[in-house]
């Protein structure tokens, strides 16, 4: 008997149009759990790693997670998972909203995409029944326009994640969207352009089949007190959405301001924070599935091709990445910026490096008007950064060298391009500073899917907000030194990955979540008997699984880096003023905790003791 | 008399009556006060806070402060993912 999860999940092959049921033993969830880390154990164990990304044997996976779709708070996550064709190494993209929850619902925890669609279609599943309407007159049509034509034709009770022209057109930063206007985005990784390639514009899913759980009294107690601790702790965020961080996180020094180059910049964040939209543009909120916090923020959409309409409000990374990236304190322009990206499907963060590097390659000679079709690429230029996402997402001009994400359209670009592409193994950064909380050099250098804040956020216990006593971590830390990085960066990126397994949203650390509350609550839900050791250390095998599948691509020490920018450009000003993190330092001290070699290869005896046998080389 | 300049960085002027980002809080002229009773005057939440520097110091709350000190409260790093 399972509780929690169906133990099954749906393989599609889209070239012969044929559905498989593939029946997964309990005991891979008591090892892996599910959301992208039984989609890592799937890819891992049954598909050449050497398949490249857009191959049409390449599987473009969505697994709800372990918890999802129960009452545990935001319990509401799907991950995507796959090779990434934007950096070729894994990509997992974890995204909320209804339809992880609705997923669960069909009877299966996950869906396998393989193969490709003769034509464009979108994929109707309903329980057990799987159709495969034409997209013919979908393609084309934005986010917004898509999911609505699809839940008239389909039913409002289906949940669509979907993608934009950019997708489409295969942009390398393409995402994966959910909820329509109310926008939530699997951004990251470039699983849009995946969609895409299968010809697969939108799924769309339905179902009653909700999962047992063992003990459903037991976990309402649980809730009843936690519940309202997280709703009062989280209040900012309910008030702001993540936006409301942009002028604390400026104040901390941790904020990118003109493409990574500058340390301050207070007038223009406390212009393009949340508190700032809430008395200007805020016209609602709304939260994802089973989640008291609701961050998400509605917005009207003042300037641009849109004008007049409501979009979705920008969130913290997004008012970065149109705000102090490109030194925009417009807060219209910053919201239409966000609004065309999700109607376009395209990730804002790659998207927001993208066009701060081209703003920069424009003011120092590297790209010319003629380039740009005469747009005029300079800082804080509204009118043009609408421009240019619309040319990124039609992959038209200069938009076609940038919708390859920066370090591929730094390479095409030339010359001096590449000192302004600021990424790792291809993935552009997220817009925290890694000069501002040193530990994040470390998370950042090694984060699986390349530069990503969100495999560790260490930032957040760094910065005061997230006692690290609540993972087991008690030793000391100053945020611009390097001792004990290293490890604070493993530490915190294994239980990080414990969210993506479980479905479970990264802000309950507002509500200063601990390793204790996700045992019980899993233990509730399934009726397994783990203990916080044995739970983390499902974190640990996580990252080791993730790590493994790229040293099969030939990832190591060599590709764990920071770029130039990051790593020997001092802001001068600013909190983090003089601040340079010790990368190497962090790193030795990194590897030797997770029992890696100096190059940064697991050792077959880390493996054999994670249960990761199958992954030794 | 004197006083003490505090400026509030981030969003913790948003804490206060008036949503003022600089306070001048008055003090007799050989007067030392807390940190502490800082923050209490102005009736920001503690855990809001993650640095308070003194002169470009960084200072425990219990730290007292006197006339012509400036000080800066930083806040934690709330949102923002």
């Amino acid at each position: 008997m399972n509780n929690g999860f169906h133990g099954k999940i749906l393989k599609i092959n889209l070239s012969d149009r044929t559905r498989e049921e593939i029946s997964i033993a309990g005991e891979k969830y008591k090892k892996y759990l599910s959301g992208s880390g039984l989609a890592g154990w799937i890819l891992t164990s049954n598909y050449d790693p050497e398949l490249p990304p857009l191959d049409e044997k390449s599987p473009l996976i969505f697994m709800a997670g372990m918890l999802t779709g129960t009452r545990v708070p935001t319990a509401c996550k799907v991950s995507v998972v796959g090779k990434s064709p934007l950096t070729g190494i894994w990509a997992e993209s974890t995204v909320g909203g209804f339809f992880g929850s609705k997923l669960k619902r069909t009877g299966y925890d996950g869906v396998v995409l393989t193969g490709k669609a003769s034509g464009p279609v979108y994929l109707q599943i309903n329980e057990g029944e799987v159709d495969f309407q034409t997209a013919d007159n979908l393609w084309g049509k934005d986010v917004y326009a898509s999911e609505k034509s699809i839940k008239e034709e389909s039913g409002e009770d289906y949940e669509v994640a979907c993608i934009g022209p950019a997708g489409e057109n295969q942009a390398l930063i393409a995402g994966i969207m959910i909820g329509g206007r109310e926008t939530r985005a699997a951004g990251r990784c470039g699983m849009g352009a995946l969609m895409g390639s299968k010809n697969v514009k939108a799924v769309a899913v339905n179902g009653e089949k909700k999962p047992s759980l063992y003990d459903k009294e037991g976990l309402n107690d649980h809730l009843k007190q936690f519940i309202p601790e997280l709703r009062d702790k989280a209040e900012g965020l309910t008030k702001y959405g993540t936006a409301g961080g942009v002028m604390a996180v400026e104040a901390n020094g941790d904020l990118p301001i003109k493409n990574w180059q500058l340390g301050s910049w207070e007038e223009g964040a406390e212009k393009t924070s949340g508190q700032h939209i809430d008395k200007t543009v805020l016209t609602g909120h709304y939260s994802c599935y089973a989640c008291p916090i609701r961050c998400g923020k509605d917005v009207e959409i003042r300037v641009g091709p849109f004008k007049g309409e409501e979009g979705h409000g920008p969130e913290y990374e997004t008012c970065a990445a149109f705000g102090s990236m490109v030194l925009n304190d417009d807060i219209d322009y910053l919201c239409a910026a966000n609004d065309l990206c999700n109607r376009y499907g395209l990730d804002t963060i790659s998207t927001g490096n993208a066009v701060a590097m081209a703003i920069e390659c424009y003011e120092k000679g590297i790209i010319s008007g003629e380039d740009t079709d005469g747009l005029q690429l300079e800082w804080g230029n509204g009118e043009a950064i609408l421009n240019l996402i619309e040319k990124i997402a039609s992959r038209e001009g200069i938009g076609d060298i940038l919708s390859l994400g920066v370090k591929r359209a730094a390479e095409e670009l030339g010359g001096n391009a590449e000192e302004f592409a600021v990424h790792t193994k291809g993935l552009s950064y997220a817009f925290h500073d890694p000069r501002a909380f040193t530990s994040m050099a470390g998370n950042y250098a090694t984060a699986n899917r390349g530069a990503c804040h969100l495999e560790a956020l260490s930032y957040f216990t760094e910065s005061g907000t997230y006692p690290a006593e609540n993972f087991g971590f008690d030793k000391e830390i100053e945020p611009h030194h390097h001792e004990n990085k290293g490890e604070l960066a493993a530490v915190m990126q294994n239980f990080m990955n414990l969210f993506n397994a479980l479905g479970l949203c990264k802000f309950l650390i507002r509500g200063e979540v601990t390793t204790e509350d996700l045992s019980e609550w899993v233990n509730l839900v399934t009726g397994w008997n783990f203990d916080v050791d044995e739970l983390i250390e499902i974190g640990e095998r996580l990252h080791n699984l993730k790590r493994m599948y790229n040293v099969q691509q030939g990832i190591s020490r060599k590709d764990d880096n920071l770029p130039p920018r990051l790593l020997t450009h001092d802001r001068e000003t600013g909190r983090a003023g003089g601040s340079l993190p010790h990368l190497g330092r962090i790193l030795s001290d990194y590897y030797e905790y997770r029992g890696w070699s100096k190059e940064g290869i697991p050792e077959s005896d880390k493996l054999d003791d994670l249960g990761l046998e199958y992954l030794n080389q | 008399m004197g006083h003490i300049e505090v400026k509030l960085l981030g969003n913790l002027q948003y804490y206060t009556e008036g949503e003022k980002k600089v306070h001048r809080l008055e003090l007799d002229e050989n007067e030392e006060i807390s940190l502490e009773k800082v923050i209490e005057e102005l009736k920001l939440p503690r855990d809001e806070i993650n640095l308070i520097l003194v002169n470009e110091e960084a200072c425990e709350l219990s730290s007292k402060i006197k006339k012509g000190d400036r000080v800066k409260i930083l806040p934690v790093i709330a949102g923002g993912i």
